[in-house]
């Protein structure tokens, strides 16, 4: 047999490039939400990043645009960031995303780290104080976001004070916080095109935004507000499923999303970062791989092995379930 | 059965099937080539014994290699003519493989379609069996196992389902489409045939969902066969595979590394059904088989019944050549077939399908990094997870690719034909495979 003859030879037209430009097509909607929001400042510092992140990986691939990955996390990393972020801000960024997260590993498809969020992650701890007040839309005073409110005074009041329009504020973006992140429903638009064209599956996401909403309820935090504001759709939905970093297997993709919703909630209850979903993403990044190995799933005729271990599984869970809830009442009591 | 659609749970895609090329050609007869070229060897397991010479004078029909002990097949002259050689020549699979060469006597003349069903001759399971040996049957939907073979399982494995597949997934390909259409009965006649071979309760046809001439054909012909069916399901690749059909179907799941038969299931090709009918009917042996020349890389594309052995240039001139030097010649199908390196290749037994792609529907591998999109793993009807898999073949870590199911891979190329790095996938699967096969040797 001759291995170079054989098929298929048919195949969909489908290309890395098209993947990247189809994921930078589904953040034009949250770029526009910004804009209306934030003004053209905002959009400026989205492309900005986005081209220069783009500049950035030229030396490496000779070629620009190149394959559209740069820009996509560039533009990532130009929504992470308050919109009256200096200029060098996302540049800054961008050049540890690119260079060092990126490219220092191997380039595309090497890479371990998010690299938006890993260059967010630098710019976000060494220069924290343009993370500490968020401008709000419209021009109006700059203030903390709902979730540092609560962070700030525990009694957490911003959806009791604000009622369903607050809920609809949370939810459309007109609330404190990074450029890309508040508009949960233009991040949705953007999702649910990627979904519909197969370049994202919904176990990441789904279990994400699950475990954010058991996390929370097991917290005593409003769900609700822990979705919508803050970079939850944003991570669940376009950071976490970057297929570099994320597992490629099936059961894999379903815990991966899981950790990154239950860190989020824990980073952000016990740590004083507002950047949960960040750090939440890049430590599942780092177990990513151990995951695709871990949670491989059953093969076809595997049905018995696998009867056996849903036992196990099920069991397992049933009695996290209860130690959790046991755990939970026990500390009401007292 | 019914009308209603069994689906299968298992991982697909959608290929466009291309219908508008060959499903709605009649099936044509092919004028008779001058020589024809007859690999020994047509089917999986041992090749057979020749047992005629240089110089002999055969006629169409008379065996000219026998089975030997095992997984064997017979093979057939598949015109009257003298032997001219018996030789080496390319298998289509970039091998070579001995043949036996015919020069086709000029008086002799026959005809091939003949598609009505006639002269039904009651025979016991053990007569059954034993024509379809000596017609040298092999699975004709391209796995190319002997079928006697397969209709004799061993007593602890009781068999209570015969499946006809009719939904042959490949694109382009009309094949069992046509057949399913003009040679219904036979079809039907086949299964009862099979049935009774093996002791069986029940049989159905099964067929897939965009075929909608060939189920009103199957609707039709149902009425005359009360102890016979049909099913339809769903249109998704590889759903025409025989783990997917016995998935959607009975919802039984064969375990990893064994054959139907030990979920109480055979699977048989329509093609494969056709030739018992007509061998036990008709004493012909397999000597003619149907080929779709497809592809919009062709001039005129055709369903033709061709004598086996046939050069493919034959069956492309008769379809008016190429359209352009440039088109991809492919052996098989689409998606698991082979390039053609030589027009000279003959037709087989399990050669179903002759494609010319025109340049633009060629898919060039690339070779790309893998962006790991997992999109080969939603693919994968067998849920493996192929990236993972081809990375251990390709740095040599055989165990752990075969510890990740290399052995359940059906080859189907759904890996490769959604992958948008242009990783060949398949290419590499079968390598590892063979790879496995030659260190358990
Ligand atoms: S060729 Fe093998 S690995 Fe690839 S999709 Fe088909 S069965 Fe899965
Ligand atoms: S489809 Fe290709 S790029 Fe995507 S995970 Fe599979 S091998 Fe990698």
């Amino acid at each position: 047999m001759n291995l170079k003859l054989s098929g298929p030879h048919i195949g969909t037209d489908d290309t890395i490039e098209k993947t990247m430009w189809n994921v930078v097509l589904a953040l034009i909607p949250a770029a526009a939400a910004a804009a209306v929001f934030f003004g053209y400042y905002a959009l400026f510092l989205i492309f900005s990043t986005a081209v220069f992140s783009a500049l950035l990986e030229y030396p490496f691939t000779k070629k620009f645009p190149g394959d559209g990955s740069a820009f996509v996390t560039g533009m990532l990393l130009g929504m992470s960031i308050p919109a009256d972020s200096p200029f060098w801000l996302p540049l800054v960024g961008a050049f540890f995303s690119i260079i060092v997260a990126k490219q220092l590993f191997g380039g595309l498809g090497n890479n371990i780290f998010n690299p938006a969020l890993a260059g967010r992650a630098v710019i976000r701890i060494s220069f924290a104080s343009h993370f500490s007040s968020w401008p709000a839309p419209f021009d109006a005073v700059a203030g903390a976001t709902p979730l540092a409110q609560r962070a700030a005074d525990s009694s957490y009041t911003y959806l009791s004070e604000n009622g369903l329009s607050g809920l609809w504020n949370l939810f459309s973006g007109n609330i404190p916080g990074a450029i890309g992140e508040t508009s949960a429903l233009a991040l949705l638009i953007g999702a649910a095109f990627l979904y519909y064209k197969g370049y994202i599956d919904w176990r990441i996401p789904g279990a994400f935004i699950t475990a954010v909403i058991i996390t929370s309820a097991l917290l005593g935090v409003n769900p609700a507000l822990s979705i919508f504001s803050g970079a939850v759709i944003l991570g669940a939905f376009f950071m976490a499923t970057d297929m570099v970093t994320s597992p490629a297997a099936k059961e894999g993709r379903l815990f991966f999303g899981a950790g990154c919703g239950a860190l989020t909630v824990l980073i952000r209850y016990f740590s004083s970062y507002s950047g949960g979903v960040t750090f939440a993403i890049l430590t599942m990044n780092s177990l990513s791989y151990l995951f695709d190995h871990l949670f491989e799933g059953f093969h076809y005729g595997q049905y018995q092995i696998r009867k056996i271990n849903y036992k196990i599984i099920g069991a397992a869970v049933i009695a996290a379930v209860i130690i959790v809830l046991f755990s939970y009442f026990s500390l009401l009591i007292s | 059965m019914s009308d209603e659609i069994k689906f299968s749970s298992m991982g697909g895609i959608e290929i466009p099937p291309r219908e508008e090329l060959n499903t709605d050609l009649q099936i044509e007869e092919l004028p008779l080539p001058e020589v024809v070229y007859l690999p020994v060897k047509q089917h999986i397991g041992r090749p057979g014994k020749i047992i005629v010479n240089k110089g002999d004078y055969v006629k169409r029909g008379q065996c000219i290699v026998e089975e030997q002990e095992g997984v064997s097949a017979r093979l057939h002259a598949s015109v009257s003519g003298e032997i001219l050689d018996i030789k080496e020549i390319p298998d289509g699979m970039g091998g070579k493989s001995e043949a036996i060469i015919i020069k086709r006597d000029q008086n002799s003349e026959f005809k091939r379609i003949d598609f009505s069903l006639k002269n039904k001759k009651e025979k016991s399971a053990e007569e059954i069996r034993e024509i379809i040996k000596n017609s040298g049957i092999i699975g004709m939907g391209g796995a190319g196992f002997p079928t006697h073979i397969k209709l004799s399982p061993p007593a602890d494995k009781p068999i209570d389902t015969i499946i006809i597949n009719g939904s042959e997934s490949e694109p382009y390909i009309a094949v069992d489409d046509r057949t399913m259409q003009e040679k219904t009965a036979k079809i039907f006649r086949g299964l009862e045939l099979i049935k009774k071979a093996v002791g069986a309760e029940n049989g159905f046809i099964v067929c897939e969902e965009n075929k909608k001439n060939a189920i009103k054909k199957l609707a039709a012909e149902s009425q005359n066969w009360p102890e016979l069916n049909y099913q339809i399901v769903d249109s998704l690749y590889p759903h025409g595979a025989e783990k997917m059909l016995i998935e959607a179907c009975l919802n039984r799941e064969i375990p990893e590394g064994e054959l139907p038969m030990e979920v109480g299931v055979i699977v048989n090709n329509v093609q494969t059904a056709v030739a018992v009918a007509e061998a036990v009917d008709e004493q012909q042996p397999v000597v003619d088989r149907i080929v779709s020349v497809s592809g919009y890389g062709i001039k005129n594309p055709k369903n033709l019944i061709v004598p086996l052995g046939t050069p493919i240039k034959e069956l492309i001139d008769y379809c008016g050549g190429l359209v352009s030097k440039k088109s991809i010649l492919i052996i098989g199908g689409t998606m698991t077939g082979f390039r053609a390196e030589s027009t000279k290749i003959p037709v087989s037994k399990t050669g179903f399908g002759i494609i010319v792609l025109s340049e633009a529907e060629y898919k060039e591998y690339e070779s790309r990094v893998c962006i790991r999109c997992a999109k080969c793993v939603d693919a994968c009807p067998v849920y493996i997870t192929p990236n993972r898999i081809t990375d251990f073949i390709n740095n040599d870590y055989l165990e752990e690719a075969e510890a990740l199911s290399l052995a359940s891979c059906i080859e189907c190329g759904s890996c490769a034909y959604v992958c948008p790095a242009g990783r060949p996938l398949l290419r590499w699967l079968r390598e590892g495979k063979a790879r496995v096969r030659k260190r358990n040797n």
